[in-house]
């Protein structure tokens, strides 16, 4: 009997404890799952007007090393949509291809899509790579454009569904939505500028070599005097050719090609171009006297920009460089009202 | 106010269910045992008043036998019936007759049922039967109250051959076979002798009853908390080594709820405090790695993960039967205590009648403002004749707190808002069975389980001050959501025997503790603003800001616009952490004498083998939804329209629930960060072993007035690691490490009875300290791009130090202490961070780096007087008799030699972390017959809490006064009422940041109370 009770006691104990406030969420956050997630790698993009294709690419978000790519193929519901100007009749779907890297050398394949009759929806055909032995973890989407040079307008493009074999776990992801329009700003384009004297180094360095080390250390003997400004959607890099030299060897689709090429230093960053100002921002490795990558700074370039389109020449007067360490009146990188001006020719 | 009248209504019901259910379950159980306990009326319950003169003793014991039920045995040959006996009346029952007529007639009286020996007193007969040895075993008790008196001092009259009750008041004591006087002395108690009959090579079995010492307490009605602080000095009187002793009886005395605020009261204890409960322990101001907590004399392992030292906070208090603190080891103690070693003592079953202690209180926080309750029941009784010992105890805990608090980071302010709801339930059990005097057997269990559950708000206000053009004026929202559970879980099961030529003793335990964040969740929002200042000088206490102009106290300001505010980043994740000991040991005692003098020698060994793991998860999501995603979609839950005293208006932060139902039904359009997972996790998990081989031998001699206890302990340990490094936060390299280390520790104790009531205690001792894991665990992060990584050192040693203690300690008959002592420190191999350049670490390509990583080699030292004086006031006249102080008082410096912060080829000395040089304790009570009052302060001095980059960045957390009163109102001798009153004058936790007017934080926690009431049947 004591026995009984002594349990009794103790299934009571027990009970008190599970009885105990344990103060947990309503509902618990399904955050333990990792679907892999097929999304768009722009929300947006835009080329020039003569533009005669473009690309979007389609990719998988970050996954966990562990996880291996789906295996069966997965379909992709697509449509296009809001098609204005130019666009109306004249963008289509033209390749979906994808790149497999084996052996050093680069294959391009191409993934098998529907498109409905208007040409507007349709579906993508995500299938495994006989040599990857899984689906790609990207490919990209290319689009005809009309490639005229007066084009005007945009479309949409957006991933609709996804449908998969049951034991793949897959979702579409954000974004979806890939919006085109044609690049119609003023710096758009591609612009070259010669280097011809000392003086002319010494000035495109006195803006740009705080942002380049390699770049400040550069003698007029050390370039050919060609530097190349790319301006695309949202993003410029200026291309500086040095007279050294190096094979570059590539590998196609099986054949290897092996070109002489001038080495470049390169000046990327974001810029806003508008009403005559602009202003280039970008990142910048500081680098110390032993040749330690230290630290990377962002830093901001603040110019003035004019067109003249009688000789086809874009001219920059850079008047401000700061970078995050260097940014208060008087420790700037570089600031003068009268800046330094350089002078585009269209490529 | 009215979802709070409802909150309390319901913890009153859960209160009430839970206590009552409780009682009448275990009343029940315990029902027909209680009728089953017929047994012959005390002798101190028969009332009974005589008053003789010149009178023989036979004729005394026949008038006794006619007015009671008890009839008398004796030897005529041994007891002198003709001796002449004179009572005076003053003794009201037959116990205190008894006594006086065993002082004039020189003959020990004891009760078996309704009958009465007598045996005469004769030393000399235990002289001349010396040649052969026995064994009296038995216990002390108070007669009146029914409770046992641990630490009382068993003497065998007119030798030196001594020992002291345990905790449990049980004491074993070998003596020559024969008749044996023995002599019984207690603070507060008169002091009682007895005549006891050993047999050769046997075992005589006693049981002491003490009557409490009417001329020194006068008025004052012996309570449990009275009974708890006899206790708890008799202990501290006869201890070995430099101790303090809680008693649980004691902690009713102050209005502390766990057992890290009990032990604030202790000289030279000062506590660690989280959202204003106490939960770490630091011993004569070292930090609390250096203190070691165990559990019945074994160490509990730590359910976090980066540290050995326990949260007290997680132990209810009324599973204790008292709390040891030892200042000085002896070597049958763990060597891993430089501060002090803590040892929670839980509770066995003491007799065999029932015991039920019970007791419920609630309360209210006036901060959050709403309930807290707690219930607590014990049960314990013994069987089978004695043999069988059960002791039950359960008890649950449970606050909603909460507190308001601003930090300072640079220009940055934060807002932090916390509500927490925190519950502490414990279950423990003791289970004895005593074969015979010699063998005994017991099975202790413990679970101890801590939930935490926490919601911090925040508000960050960021401004740009530099008005660079790379930041902007921004204010971050933060909500965190988590809980926490440490669940601590013991079984000890081990044996003694008292032989009559040694003592053995053994045990083997599995200690296990576990620390589960099932979620931790945090959403942050960021909202840019055109203007924002933060202004710290004007009023540095309470630090105003502007936003667009408009000031912190205004409703209209556009930082309540939680529109403003865009979704930043959703972390949520889960840790667990556990920390597993199994742990052999054994004792064996051996009495010898030396000449006149009684010695022990004693030896051990112990094997303990640790295995501690941590596993972290942490997904970083940010939201990649077309939709705009702003606070106002997903803010909620509740708002304090009061933080702090209204000098800031807050608005409605992101709701968990509601933010975390958004996340599941939209899970598409948030991104995990895989990069971040893996780079966190990598560097944070880690598994451990470490196994621990300990020997000891000491031998203990009583010479007249002088003990001396001198030994060696060995300790070996053995450690071995697994984590991982983390490169540039991406490239992940597993990694291993180890190291051995041993320690030779020589002990030396010495105490002297100046007189009955005084000592003087000095000791000499070694010990050590093992690195918290965090900082040995090998795992690193290096980050080459920024040129400065950290880096855990696996070949660590532990801070060895040695000490000196001198103590003079002086108690009072009415049950009082006055103590004062100096302590001496020197710590070598003491651990700091050091910064230096190297190229030599995992991932390098031969760029020399900044790296961070604990380090060995340098020294400190600490000295430290404290004083310590408590006194039931009964000499004052009149009512003031009924006062009684507590106080005491440790002065500590220190001194420790780091790396200098500015030069990095010389060093700089700087005091130790944690070590304040104030602390104390003041309390003045009241007892007016069965109304007691209290109202006691505790101070701790300011103290640095972590070391800066350089001076000006060091912090301290700024000196507190906390004042508490307590009042208790005895029913009867079973029932208790008491009420309590916490932190009255709201005293924050206060940081500062290298100068005393630089606050970095404040946190403050308002007022909260208990009442309620104790059963003790």
């Amino acid at each position: 009997m004591k026995k009984h009770l002594y349990i009794l006691y103790l299934a009571t104990a027990f009970a008190t404890l599970l009885s105990c406030a344990d103060n947990s969420l309503e509902e618990t956050p399904n955050d333990g799952n990792f679907p892999f997630q097929l999304l768009l790698d722009a929300e947006e993009g835009a080329d020039l007007a003569d533009a005669e294709d473009y690309s979007v690419e389609i990719k998988f978000a970050d996954y966990l090393p562990d996880a291996t790519l789906p295996k069966s193929a997965i379909t992709l519901g697509y449509t296009l949509s809001d098609l204005e100007g130019d666009m109306i009749g004249n963008v289509t779907i033209d390749k979906i291809v994808y790149e497999v890297e084996m052996d050093d050398c680069i294959y391009e394949r191409e993934l098998n899509f529907t498109k409905d009759t208007d040409g507007l929806s349709g579906t993508i055909t995500l299938s495994p790579d006989a040599d990857l032995n899984t689906v790609p973890s990207s490919f990209e989407i290319v689009f005809t454009l009309p490639g005229e040079d007066a084009t005007k307008g945009s479309f949409k493009f957006e991933l609709t569904d996804l449908t998969s074999n049951e034991n793949v776990d897959v979702v579409l992801g954000s974004p979806r939505v890939f919006e085109y329009e044609v690049l119609d700003n003023d710096v758009a384009g591609e612009w070259e500028f010669e280097i011809t004297s000392e003086e002319d180094l010494e000035s495109f360095k006195s803006i740009f070599g705080h942002l380049n080390a390699d770049l400040e250390k550069l003698t007029l003997g050390d370039i050919t005097g060609k530097v190349k400004a790319e301006f695309e959607f949202e993003e410029m890099k200026f291309e500086i050719e040095l007279s050294q030299e190096e094979e570059i060897t590539s590998c196609e689709n099986g054949e290897t090609e092996t070109e002489v090429e001038n080495k470049v230093i390169e000046i990327e960053a974001d810029y806003n171009a508008e009403d005559g100002e602009i202003e280039l921002e970008g990142s910048h490795v500081i680098v110390n006297d032993e040749g330690i990558e230290e630290k990377e700074l962002d830093f901001i370039v603040e110019g003035e920009y004019e067109i003249n389109e009688d000789d086809e020449t874009l001219t920059f007067v850079f008047m401000k460089v700061v970078d995050e360490d260097n940014f208060k009146d008087g420790e700037e990188l570089y600031s003068s009202k009268d800046g330094v001006t350089i002078t585009f020719k269209k490529d | 106010m009215h979802k709070n009248l409802q909150t309390f209504i319901s913890k009153s019901r859960k209160l009430s269910l839970y206590t009552l259910s409780g009682i009448l379950l275990q009343c029940l159980l315990f029902n027909f045992l209680l009728a089953k306990d017929g047994t012959a009326q005390n002798i101190y319950d028969v009332k009974l008043r005589l008053e003789v003169k010149d009178k023989t003793l036979k004729d005394v014991f026949s008038t006794i036998e006619e007015k009671t039920e008890f009839t008398f045995t004796y030897s005529s040959k041994k007891v002198d019936l003709a001796k002449k006996i004179t009572l005076d009346g003053q003794q009201t029952n037959l116990g205190q007759i008894l006594e006086s007529i065993s002082r004039q007639a020189n003959v020990a009286v004891q009760q078996v049922d309704n009958l009465l020996m007598v045996k005469a007193q004769e030393t000399a007969v235990v002289k001349k039967q010396a040649a052969a040895n026995g064994v009296i075993r038995g216990r002390v008790v108070d007669e009146v109250l029914k409770s046992v008196l641990p630490g009382a001092t068993i003497f065998q009259k007119g030798t030196n051959n001594g020992t002291t009750s345990d905790v449990n008041g049980e004491f074993f004591l070998r003596v020559p076979a024969g008749d044996v006087e023995i002599e019984v002395s207690y603070i507060g108690f008169r002091k009682y002798s007895e005549v006891v009959t050993v047999p050769e090579n046997g075992v005589a079995q006693v049981e002491l009853k003490m009557i409490s010492d009417a001329t020194e307490l006068q008025d004052i009605v012996i309570t449990g908390v009275l009974q708890g602080q006899q206790k708890a000095l008799n202990q501290q009187k006869t201890a070995d080594n430099i101790k303090n002793i809680v008693s649980a009886d004691q902690i009713g005395r102050f209005p502390d709820p766990n057992v890290a605020e009990a032990l604030q009261r202790v000289p030279a204890v000062n506590i660690e405090r989280d959202q204003g409960e106490g939960r770490y322990v630091l011993v004569r101001g070292l930090a609390p790695q250096f203190t070691n907590i165990s559990i019945n004399g074994e160490q509990i392992p730590s359910p976090e993960a980066s540290v050995r030292y326990v949260a007290l906070d997680a132990v209810p208090a009324d599973q204790l039967a008292s709390i040891e603190v030892s200042k000085a080891i002896t070597p049958d103690m763990d060597g891993d205590a430089i501060g002090g070693s803590v040892n929670l003592i839980t509770r066995t079953a003491q007799t065999e009648n029932i015991s039920v202690n019970a007791s419920g209180l609630m309360g209210y926080n006036n901060i959050s403002g709403k309930a807290n309750l707690q219930g607590s029941l014990e049960l314990s009784k013994r069987f089978l004749n004695n043999k069988l010992g059960i002791m039950l105890n359960s008890s649950y805990y449970e606050t909603e707190r909460g507190s308001d608090n601003w930090e300072r980071d640079e220009h940055q302010l934060e807002l932090r808002d916390y509500e927490l709801t925190r519950t502490r339930l414990g279950l423990s059990s003791t289970i004895d069975y005593k074969f015979n005097e010699k063998n005994e057997v017991y099975f202790r269990t413990l679970y101890n389980r801590f939930t935490d559950r926490e919601q911090r708000r925040r508000y960050i206000f960021a401004p740009n001050v530099d008005d660079s053009p790379f930041e902007d004026n921004e204010i971050e929202r933060l909500t965190k959501d988590r809980l926490e559970k440490q669940i601590v879980t013991s079984f000890n099961l081990g044996a003694k025997h008292t032989l009559s030529k040694f003592s053995l003793d053994y045990e083997v335990s599995y200690s296990e503790a576990i620390q589960d964040t099932p979620y931790d969740i945090e959403i942050g929002s960021v909202g840019e603003v055109d203007q924002l200042s933060t202004d710290f000088t004007t009023n540095a206490k309470f630090p105003t800001f502007t936003v667009d102009d408009l000031p912190n106290t205004s409703a209209q300001n556009i930082y309540l616009d939680n529109s403003i505010y865009e979704f930043d980043e959703a972390t949520m994740g889960n840790t667990y952490a556990k920390d597993v000991n199994k742990t052999a040991k054994f004792n064996i005692g051996i009495p010898y004498k030396a000449g006149t003098s009684d010695g022990l020698f004693k030896f051990g060994g112990k094997v303990r083998l640790k295995e501690k793991s941590y596993r972290i998860t942490e997904n970083v999501f940010s939201y990649t939804g077309s939709d705009d995603l702003t606070l106002d979609q997903y803010a909620g839950g509740s708002v304090d329209d009061n933080f702090l005293d209204g000098r800031y208006k807050l608005s409605a932060n992101a709701d968990p629930e509601k933010f975390v139902k958004f996340f599941n039904a939209n899970r598409n359009d948030f991104e995990l960060s895989i990069e971040d997972k893996l780079a966190t996790e990598a560097a944070e998990s880690f598994t451990a072993k470490e196994n621990v081989y300990a020997g000891y031998i000491m031998s203990k001699l009583q010479l007249s007035k002088l003990m001396i206890l001198g030994g060696l302990r060995y300790e070996h340990t053995s450690v071995d690691y697994t984590s991982s490094n983390v490169i540039n936060e991406s490239e992940i390299i597993p990694e291993e490490g180890g190291t051995d280390y041993s320690f030779l520790l020589p002990q030396l104790h010495i105490r002297y009875n100046v007189t009955d009531n005084m000592n003087l205690r000095a000791a000499v001792t070694r010990s050590y300290a093992r690195p918290n894991f965090s900082d040995i665990i090998p795992a690193q992060e290096i980050n080459i791009n920024e040129g400065e990584g950290t880096i855990g050192n696996a070949k660590l040693k532990p801070v060895a130090a040695t000490n000196v203690d001198i103590l003079a300690e002086k108690y009072f008959g009415s049950v009082g202490i006055l103590s004062g002592g100096i302590f001496y420190k020197r710590l070598t191999d003491f651990i700091f961070n050091r910064r230096f350049e190297s190229d030599q670490y995992p991932g390098s390509e031969g760029q020399v780096i900044d790296i961070t990583q604990a380090r060995n080699g340098e020294s400190a030292s600490l000295f430290g007087f404290e004083v310590a004086y408590q006194q039931n006031l009964t000499f004052l006249p009149g009512a003031l008799k009924g006062l009684s102080i507590y106080a005491n008082y440790t002065l500590t410096t220190s001194n420790a030699k780091i790396q200098s912060r500015d030069d990095n080829t010389n060093e700089e000395e700087i005091r130790l972390p944690g070590q304040s040089k104030h602390v104390g304790n003041i309390s003045l009570g009241y007892d007016l017959g069965r109304f007691n009052f209290r109202v006691a302060a505790n101070f701790n001095g300011e103290y640095i809490s972590e070391i800066g980059g350089s001076a000006d960045e060091d912090l301290y957390v700024k000196d507190r006064v906390q004042l508490d009163a307590t009042t208790t109102f005895t029913i009867s001798p079973k029932l208790r009422f008491f009420a309590e009153f916490l932190n009255i004058t709201n005293q924050p936790f206060q940081v500062y940041q290298g100068e005393e007017n630089r606050y970095i934080q404040r946190e403050f926690y308002s007022w909260w109370t208990r009442a309620g009431l104790k059963l003790d049947l």
